[in-house]
């Protein structure tokens, strides 16, 4: 229960100290400095302090981060995921048959925890995902991390590909980037994806090249919680293409 | 989210030997969606979109110098006129793959990037 905000006076320290739970105290000094910031009450850590910044507070926590499962997070040496594709033809127009590479994550949560799969994009593309071992990734999905929270603590969700794209030439090619907003769960079990991938397209005996470098990024939401991070895989994808004819 | 795009100058000698590249890494706020035409297989002329870049969306640059190794060194160029001489257009190309290899490995690029992203 957040602080009783109808009126300034209403507020007690009694109140401020039942709401935060980092501390037991009758000092405002020092429920001021234990509160968790967060929103529009960004300044409850410095002095000066007042009650009446209490009003509405809610002492929320961070999700906890995730627990690494086939994938290992941004945080350790070497790309967590890798997908690339080269194609060499004639002419290699932007059709269903140019490159692509990237990769589809989805996040699944239910009444036992919050599960994030990743898969490849495209078939066609060579892809791995790492954890001590480079493994191969395949368009079935792979456990990449997880919670222990489950739908009664995450009201939403999102997922998002913090990425740099980075183009080679002025030829043919984009990124779709598909990163979600804020998704609600609702009843059971909720799941969501989202994909990104890069695409190449050359012709008359060109090379063009489109890149994208990031973080593969789930947010989780919830009452009593501040939103949070807690799981990033870094990534790369590329793809090629050359022509090596001019018509 | 950043947008990188690369442009490579290459410096020849007077005897044409392509000698160094001057790479340029523009960061722009976002892509453009342009229109680019080219002849398919049976020669028409087809057209599609891209992401690409236009100058007013350029925030910031970086450029180096990239050495080409002599064995890289060529006189080869791309050519520009029908009908194109498909072998030196492929060897060419070869030598522009190794080019763009090394450059994308060099310490400047990954720094120059490195910048242009942490901005």
């Amino acid at each position: 229960m957040s602080v009783n905000t109808s009126a300034q006076g209403n507020i007690s320290i009694s109140a401020i100290n039942a709401e935060n739970a980092a501390t037991t105290s009758n000092s405002l000094a020092t429920l001021s400095t234990t509160a968790i910031e967060a929103g529009n009450v960004s300044t409850l850590n410095e002095a000066p302090h007042f009650m009446s910044e209490f009003g509405g507070y809610t002492h929320a926590q961070a999700f906890p981060q995730a627990t690494s499962s086939n994938v290992e997070f941004a945080s350790a040496a070497g790309l967590s995921l890798m997908s690339y594709q080269h194609r060499t033809h004639s002419i290699v127009p932007p059709n269903s048959a140019a490159p692509k590479a990237g990769y589809t994550v989805t996040v699944t949560v239910n009444a036992y925890g919050a599960y994030f799969y990743v898969k490849e994009y495209w078939s066609n593309a060579s892809s791995t995902y790492n954890k001590s071992t480079s493994n191969t990734l395949s368009t079935t999905y792979v456990l990449m991390s997880y919670s222990p929270k489950t739908i009664s603590d995450i009201s939403h969700y999102k997922i998002n590909f913090d990425a740099t794209l980075t183009a080679t030439n002025t030829g043919g090619g984009f990124m779709s980037n598909g990163s979600t907003g804020w998704l609600a769960t609702s009843g059971t079990s909720t799941s969501s994806s989202a994909s990104l991938y890069v695409q190449a397209s050359a012709e008359c005996h060109n090379t063009s090249i489109r890149e994208a470098t990031g973080d593969i990024e789930i947010y989780l939401r919830g009452p009593g919680y501040l939103d949070t991070l807690v799981a990033a895989h870094d990534f790369e994808a590329e793809a090629i293409a050359t022509a090596t004819a001019c018509f | 989210m950043s947008n990188i795009n690369i442009k490579l100058d290459i410096i020849r000698d007077r005897s044409n030997i392509s000698k160094s590249i001057n790479v340029i890494l523009e960061k722009h706020s976002d892509f453009t969606d342009l229109t680019n035409t080219y002849n398919d297989e049976d020669g028409v002329e087809q057209s599609y979109k891209y992401d690409g870049v236009v100058n007013n969306t350029k925030v910031d640059s970086r450029s180096f110098v990239y050495h080409i190794p002599e064995e890289q060194q060529t006189n080869l160029q791309k050519g520009t006129e029908h009908p194109h001489d498909t072998a030196k257009e492929q060897a060419y190309q070869e030598k522009y793959l190794l080019w763009l290899a090394g450059i994308r490995i060099s310490e400047a690029f990954i720094q120059a990037k490195s910048e242009l992203i942490g901005e």
